[in-house]
């Protein structure tokens, strides 16, 4: 047999394979990208026949709708509100479990890592309970403290804050399990170095281990921001975007204008919005993640 | 190390611990209360009775079983499509050589960087053209193939020695062979992560069904927790026992998953970036 047949032969094969997952991807994820970028130069309710409206609906995100914008900012302030908190604390209990005086870290961190196993839409619903003015458990704790019962998910600010309480309670053991890992590959080397030079507990993990485990803090970081332009499901479960849209995030708001109020133009020229802040923010995210070496 | 200073950590540790799992326990608690009981106050720790109305109530209102139905359907089908499609081109690109073929897998990583959200409405509008809404195959063929999973097929697959497949090739066997007996065997770790990733995903989605579904008969467990939330489609009203024991219902085979398999499901998860 020829090598010319043989390579065909093997070509053919190849299309054959990929062929499947590239139709799908194709039609599913490619195509409808380019149309929500086009229905967003149209006026559609998903019924009548789309009307062409130019710029009009970008010119309402950026300048007539207030929670067009609104919506973005809300957005920042989740990622604003949840990293720090997760990135620390997660960094924090990762080296307490890796100290060698530790026992049961694995117990541990599969414990903090449960809630992001479950759905948040049910375990959003959990806390609804446990937020509630009334009868939930975390104002009586308050109360019988001596503080005054809060209005969780009543009142604009502190519903972003629950929002970000339920969200921080959800992805810590996440952070934890991924700092764990990085802490595992770091060369003890770099650390015995350290105790020679006589550094402290603190200044071991301040100015060695924080350091090496940036490529780490550097993934997340961006992971976070990305997911923080997709949050959704706790957000319709706990405050359906209110109180007075205060927990409208760009995700959620992109939905309710389609599937809610029908405007399927108005939701796609926001969605194109997002993408392209997203494509910028995923481009840095794909550099990283290809320069990670294989997990396997 | 000061012993006192190891206690305090232990300490802080296992408060968070309990904080971490206290809203499972309270779910579960609620649910065997009684309405009258839940809104005691003081509220009251444990259940003074085994109350399973609650349950009841959630199974007179919903279908339950028709729930578990579709949402199985609904992630198994997209896990397996995931991993055979994926997992064939994934060989393809790792391991077969033909044109275009570095042009290709760029267009197909692409894809990732138009996450969802871009994708909705579009995605909606075809499948109403096709006739897919509030159907399985409307819920599930969107999803059954990922360029995320098609880059880690491939990730897992390249360090798989040509040798090996050079070696079948002279034996005479057909490329679906060699992938069939050589490549996924070799693979199965990755395809074991990538399984229990995406089926995990798929049980927990929240707003893919939302969007899709509408009709009752087809709605998956997620969507459970809509109807009793109010909101867009749901009840009002509903009390808080019969809400809690929905979200038990919704969360209990997750749990139970992982409580059996934590470490796996634990790798698994943490590849979690760039799938939607």
């Amino acid at each position: 047999m020829s090598s010319g047949s043989i390579a065909k032969k093997e070509k053919w094969w190849a299309y054959l394979f990929i062929l499947p997952g590239s139709a799908i991807i194709l039609i599913f994820w490619l195509i409808p990208s380019f149309y929500s970028v086009f229905y967003g130069f149209f006026h559609y309710d998903g019924i009548k026949p789309p009307r062409f409206a130019g710029l009009d609906n970008y010119t309402t995100f950026f300048l007539k709708d207030p929670r067009g914008l609104n919506s973005l900012k809300i957005a920042f302030f989740y990622s604003a509100g949840t990293l720090p908190a997760c990135l620390f604390a997660g960094f924090a209990l990762a080296i307490v479990f890796n100290k060698h005086w530790f026992k049961g870290g694995k117990v541990y961190s599969a414990i903090y890592f449960l809630p992001r196993t479950i759905s948040y839409a049910a375990i959003s619903f959990v806390w609804c309970w446990l937020l509630d003015p009334m009868a939930g458990i975390i104002n009586y704790v308050l109360e019988s403290v001596g503080l005054e019962p809060i209005f969780w998910l009543g009142e604009p600010l502190l519903a972003l804050v629950s929002i970000l309480i339920v969200s921080i309670w959800r992805n810590l053991g996440f952070f934890v399990i991924l700092y764990l890992s990085a802490l595992k590959s770091i060369p003890s080397l770099y650390l015995e170095a350290a105790e020679l030079d006589g550094a402290s507990e603190w200044q071991k993990t301040w100015h060695v281990i924080w350091p090496l485990v940036r490529p780490t803090t550097t993934f997340v970081v961006i992971l976070a921001i990305i997911d923080a332009f997709k949050v959704f499901d706790q957000v319709y479960v706990l405050t359906f975007g209110g109180p007075a849209h205060s927990t409208e995030v760009v995700a959620f708001y992109v939905w309710h204008v389609g599937f809610v109020q029908m405007l399927m133009g108005y939701s796609s020229a926001i969605a194109t919005v997002l993408l392209i802040i997203m494509l910028a923010l995923t481009t840095f995210q794909w550099k990283y993640y290809l320069r990670k070496s294989a997990i396997f | 190390m000061g012993r006192t200073y190891r206690l305090v950590i232990y300490l802080a540790i296992t408060i968070v611990a309990f904080i971490i799992l206290f809203p499972f326990f309270w779910m579960v608690a609620t649910s065997l209360k009684s309405t009258e009981e839940v809104f005691a106050w003081p509220p009251t720790v444990f259940p003074s009775s085994l109350n399973l109305y609650s349950y009841l109530d959630v199974s007179h209102v919903w279908n339950i079983p028709r729930y578990y139905l579709n949402t199985t359907i609904f992630a198994s089908g997209v896990t397996v499509a995931t991993l055979f499609f994926c997992s064939l081109a994934g060989y393809a690109f790792a391991h077969l050589r033909f044109p275009y073929k570095n042009l290709l897998f760029i267009l197909i990583l692409s894809s990732l960087m138009f996450p969802f959200q871009v994708r909705m409405i579009s995605t909606y509008l075809l499948l109403k053209k096709f006739g897919w809404i509030n159907t399985y195959q409307g819920l599930i063929v969107p999803w059954c193939a990922t360029a995320f999973g098609i880059f880690l097929m491939r990730q897992v697959m390249t360090p798989i020695p040509r040798a090996l497949f050079d070696a079948a090739r002279i034996d005479g066997c057909s490329e679906f062979t060699i992938y069939w007996r050589i490549a996924l065997p070799s693979a199965s770790s990755g395809l074991a992560a990538l399984g229990i990733l995406t089926f995990t995903m798929m049980w927990n989605e929240f707003l893919w069904p939302l969007v899709v579904v509408s009709e009752e008969n087809m709605k998956t467990l997620p969507l459970l927790i809509a109807s009793m939330s109010g909101g867009e489609h749901g009840q009002w009203g509903v009390p808080w026992p019969t809400r809690m024991a929905g979200a038990t219902i919704v969360v209990l085979p997750v749990i139970v998953a992982f409580i059996s398999l934590q470490k796996s499901m634990m790798k698994a998860l943490t590849l979690q970036s760039g799938i939607k």
